[in-house]
């Protein structure tokens, strides 16, 4: 019986191989997209699921108010787990983990020469709490055998393979690692080799060191660094709540403490949450280096994206088979006179659909693997198309049912509602289920409003991000290439002032028009103090102020305007400063004119202002330009700013003779440039994961919804041949069928337009609210996104408008 | 004289073979004739009528209509000449199911671009003279066979052709009706409406002025 369903049902599905194929082509792309997005989400959601005592584990994370800003920060101070694991109850684990970061480590290698990688991640010190929070499984080694050697290390898996390749565990034991940091060399032997943690972890540390007991002094209570991480195991039976307090406690005490004994003013607000381990992967608002976070919104737009693409397919299939009903009431009316019940009728249309949604699932195996390379800047690392053949096909499973019975139950009932006489009587135009066409047009405008709010949608992200990139900052960032001496030549002695001589050889080449030392205008790294002006009589102003090192050339090659005043002076140590715009409202001078001469800075450094520049943006364009003053300070110079000639064809060989004379002065691996624009454009790459995934959603919406009109315009012209024929011999030219099939469709974009604008309006409106400086959305985008609509959709449904027209009405108008 | 059918070929190739629909038909209609084509299922009575209604090519052969090389015509011009000479009838009645009698009416009109007032003027004057006026408003649905087919010669003659070509036009109808039908045909006919029929019945075909026989595409 299922076998002849069956194979009623491919035959039907060759023979509507046009709607056969487009629904399988709509179905694969929603499908292959929610599948990409499922993948994405359930891997943000799997980070640390294996650990057993999740729900208990919490970190210590540190908030601070400077500038009546909320920062924070992911570590907690060093020696706070010490102050914990004296002063609370209640706690099964406290576990510090602090990274290390080295300048390079050097591997003892049996053949030839020792191995060298430079600034490798992943190294922390930890202590015995350490491997009894977490189950690692031993290759080799002891926990006990680390712990009694100061100077041991152990290796994850990963680790061992990339530092001994082609060694087992065993053969580690004891080989020597040297760590060279700013400070000091270690050499270490290897105690162990561990097993990789189950992945995604947020335990992602590969070499451990570990931590000596030290008593802090009371001024390292207050330096909170990112990477000093600090995790607590709770008692069942403990509050959270009261144990966040008494850690709080602690520290307050301490800073306490501190501000007595050193007499600081200086005001900030510190204090300490727990994080829930759940929660610690989605705490976007935690500034952190060395950890992945994903944004939880951004993960719900995901799934609205998949959710809204899946529904435009469902739709497709759901119109194009109401459509196609008329064609086939006589099989319908035949099926019944013999005997088919509606159960019957309905099952075989769901059997028609399951068929269609699996073939679907097997071609979006392939369309899988290309949404994967579209969006291979968005998905992070570690996730593969299909990891687990058998997860797909649960997947496709539960979709394909869904999306049956989402897709075809309302066909399938109509189906059971076609009037068996009237098949076999009518001769006439089929006037059935007008209700049904009434649906299949709040669908099309349903799919339409979804395309437009991605389309407008795209199109404002796209400008705000061209606005962002090209708009006029302040200065000019045109033929500027950077190339920076890398932090850790910095402070070492051997190249120690070196990059003076090498500006002066720069200048000599004849392909640069300009070089200079300092911090680039806009970049992402900057640093700022509370500067203080005093007028006498008045109480003082103080005022965050962004420092920028740079030279006496830096001026002139941004092209920044100096309204008041002079250019900086050479200078050894800070001497002088020149302001901004901003920094002179800030202080409240009267005038660029009025800020000269006079002195600010920090308390008992005070030093005078001799200049005034024009505003430029600093940072990106979520930020505001802030008060900001020039230096120099030698020791403070190590960015190149270099700016080409603007003859283009040159660049390549100016380039090659920067690197040849950096040669001279530094190591050869040390030399990268880049150029300052395509940096700046680096700075925005969120917004361009973003606009690539709103243009990707825009083209499958876009293409769906054309896929869905297509096969609804082939439909109707079929189901209006007759229409046509008749109007035709009645004097329509062929111009006027054309708009006559054509206008529908445009009314249809029209309507969905006036729903899309809003919606785009308001979700667009929110994410521009983040940017300081933002575009304004402008009437006209609305216009060129529902002219875009209506010329793809005129596009789609013209080609049939155009046959169905200019078919000989004859053929159409035969009595049979 | 109204139109001229020379030596008319017409045929289709189908697997190699060369099928004549219509072979050497000579044909001339005056104004004012009542003809009835006959001829058993097949033979190119219906054909016939599509390519005198210039909505159907021939292969070979002169067809001149009130003077006009119709072979020679492009196609927007033979559009233009039928539209405003000829009116057609359909057996199965080909009125649209979304308009109502009214509309029906005047669809035929707004493609002559004639104007509003125009038109509303032309429709009530057709209502009346078929006397349709209370049936204005229901749609095709509503109506028998009968009433159906009024309104699609009344469509046929709104805009005053001088030919109305009419494919089996009782072929749907009871005998009753297909009488009243027959009777009005007679009376636009003696009004000075051209008629051309195509019909399998005898008794239909004794309307006319003058009977058409063809066989396999011959005139017999």
């Amino acid at each position: 019986m299922i076998k002849k369903y069956l194979i009623t049902t491919f035959r039907h599905l060759q023979r509507k191989r046009l709607f056969t194929t487009l629904n399988i082509f709509g179905l694969a792309i929603g499908i292959s997209i929610c599948w990409v997005i499922y993948r994405i989400v359930s891997y943000e959601y799997s980070y640390d699921k294996e650990l057993v005592q999740k729900e208990n584990i919490y970190r210590v994370v540190s908030g601070f108010v400077f500038d009546e800003k909320e920062d924070y920060n992911g570590g907690a101070s060093k020696p706070l787990y010490q102050g914990i694991r004296e002063q609370i109850d209640g706690l099964e684990h406290v576990v510090p983990i602090f990274e290390n970061s080295f300048r390079s480590v050097e591997v003892d290698n049996s053949f030839g020469s020792p191995l060298r990688f430079d600034d490798q991640k992943g190294v922390a010190a930890i202590d015995s709490a350490y491997f009894n929070f977490l189950e690692y499984r031993w290759l080799s080694g002891t926990k006990s055998s680390f712990l009694d050697n100061p100077n041991s290390v152990v290796l994850t898996e990963d680790r061992a393979k990339q530092y001994f390749p082609d060694q087992v565990p065993n053969e580690i034991l004891d080989r020597t690692i040297t760590y060279y940091s700013y400070r000091d060399t270690i050499t270490r032997t290897v105690a162990g080799v561990v097993a990789n943690l189950p992945q995604p972890t947020e335990f992602n540390s590969h070499e451990f060191v570990p931590l000596p007991y030290i008593a802090y002094d009371l001024n390292i209570w207050t330096n909170t660094n990112g990477s000093d991480r600090l995790y607590l195991q709770l008692d069942k039976a403990s509050n959270p709540a009261i144990i966040a307090e008494q850690i709080d406690d602690i520290i307050q005490q301490k800073t306490k403490e501190w501000r007595d004994q050193s007499e600081n003013t200086f005001n900030f607000k510190r204090w300490i949450e727990l994080l829930p381990l759940g929660e610690s992967h989605f705490a976007t608002h935690i500034r952190e280096s060395n950890l992945r976070k994903a944004s939880k919104p951004v993960l719900y737009g995901l799934m609205g994206i998949a959710l809204f693409l899946l529904l435009l397919a469902c739709i497709n299939y759901i119109n194009m088979s109401v459509a196609g009903i008329p064609q086939r009431t006589k099989e319908i009316g035949v099926r019944k006179t013999l005997g088919s019940n509606k159960k019957q009728l309905i099952g075989q249309f769901l059997l028609e659909t399951l068929v269609t949604t699996v073939l679907a699932g097997i071609l979006s195996l392939a369309l899988t693997k290309l949404v994967f390379w579209f969006l291979k800047d968005i998905i992070p690392e570690g996730i593969t198309p299909f990891a687990n053949i058998l997860e797909y096909l649960g997947f496709l499973f539960v979709l394909s049912v869904l999306v049956a019975i989402l897709a075809g139950l309302y066909p399938g009932w109509l189906i059971t509602r076609v009037n068996v006489i009237s098949v076999f009587r009518s001769t006439s135009l089929q006037t059935k289920g007008s209700k049904g066409f009434n649906l299949q047009k709040a669908l099309i405008i349903f799919q339409f409003v979804i395309a437009l709010v991605f389309i407008t949608s795209a199109l404002i992200i796209g400008k705000q991000l061209q606005y962002s990139i090209k708009s006029d900052m302040g200065f000019n960032k045109d033929a500027v290439v950077l190339v920076q001496v890398p932090y850790k030549y910095v402070f070492e002695d051997k190249y120690d002032g070196k990059q003076f001589p090498l500006l002066e050889e720069l200048k000599t080449i004849s392909g640069i028009q300009n070089a200079s030392l300092g911090a680039a205008p806009l970049s992402e790294g900057y640093a700022s103090s509370a500067y203080e002006y005093s007028e006498e009589g008045k109480p003082a102003i103080s005022r965050q102020v962004f420092k920028k090192w740079v030279d006496t050339s830096y001026v002139n090659l941004y092209n920044l305007k100096v309204l008041a005043g002079r250019n900086l002076h050479e200078s050894d140590t800070p001497t002088e400063y020149v302001i901004n715009e901003t920094a002179v409202k800030a202080f409240g001078f009267a005038s660029t004119q009025e800020a000269l001469g006079k002195f600010i800075g920090q308390k008992d450094e005070k030093l005078p202002i001799v200049g005034v520049v024009n505003d430029f943006h600093m940072r990106d364009f979520y930020q505001s330009i802030d008060p900001m003053a020039f230096q120099m300070e030698k020791s403070n110079l190590t960015n190149f700013n270099i700016k080409l000639t603007s003859n283009t064809d040159q660049w390549q060989s100016t380039l090659s003779e920067i690197e040849q004379k950096w040669y001279r002065f530094y190591p050869p691996e040390s030399f990268s440039y880049t150029f300052y624009d395509e940096s700046i454009e680096q700075m925005y790459k969120q917004e361009k994961q973003l606009a690539t995934l709103v243009n990707l959603a825009t083209f499958v919406s876009i293409f769906i919804s054309c896929l869905g009109l297509f096969g609804l315009a082939v439909l109707t012209a079929f189901q209006r041949t007759k229409e046509i024929g008749i109007r035709k011999v009645m004097g329509a030219s062929v111009e006027g069928i054309v708009r006559l099939l054509s206008k529908e469709y445009i009314i249809l974009v029209i309507i969905a337009l006036v729903f899309a604008s809003p919606i785009a309006w308001f979700a667009m409106d929110k994410w521009l609210e983040k940017f300081a400086y933002r575009i304004e959305i402008e009437w006209w985008i609305f216009l060129l996104a529902g002219i875009a609509a209506i010329t793809i959709a005129l596009l789609t449904v013209g080609y049939q408008a155009i046959k169905a027209a200019i078919a000989n009405p004859v053929k159409s108008l035969r009595t049979e | 004289m109204l139109l001229q059918l020379n030596n008319i070929f017409k045929w289709v190739n189908s697997g190699g073979q060369r099928i004549f629909l219509l072979k050497d038909i000579n044909l001339e209609v005056e104004e004012g004739e009542f003809i009835s084509i006959m001829g058993p299922s097949g033979s190119g009575k219906s054909t016939l009528l599509n390519v005198i209604g210039m909505l159907d090519a021939f292969d070979e052969g002169e067809y001149n209509f009130l003077d006009e090389s119709v072979h020679d015509l492009k196609e927007k011009h033979r559009a233009n000449l039928y539209k405003e000479y000829i009116g057609f009838v359909f057996q199965s009645y080909h009125l649209l199911d979304e308009l109502t009698v009214q509309e029906n009416l005047e669809m035929p009109l707004i493609y002559k671009k004639f104007k509003g007032s125009e038109r509303k003027a032309m429709v009530a004057d057709m209502l009346d003279r078929f006397s349709i006026v209370g049936k204005k408003d229901l749609f095709p649905a509503q109506l028998s066979g009968g009433q159906q087919q009024l309104v699609g010669i009344a469509r046929a003659l709104i805009s005053n052709p001088k030919l109305i070509l009419a494919d089996e036009p009782t072929g749907n109808l009871n005998s009753k009706q297909g009488e009243e039908i027959m009777e009005l045909f007679k009376q636009l006919n003696e009004e000075g409406v051209t008629i051309i029929q195509v019909t399998h019945s005898e008794k239909n075909a004794e309307y006319g002025s003058r009977i058409i026989n063809l066989l396999d595409g011959r005139m017999v």
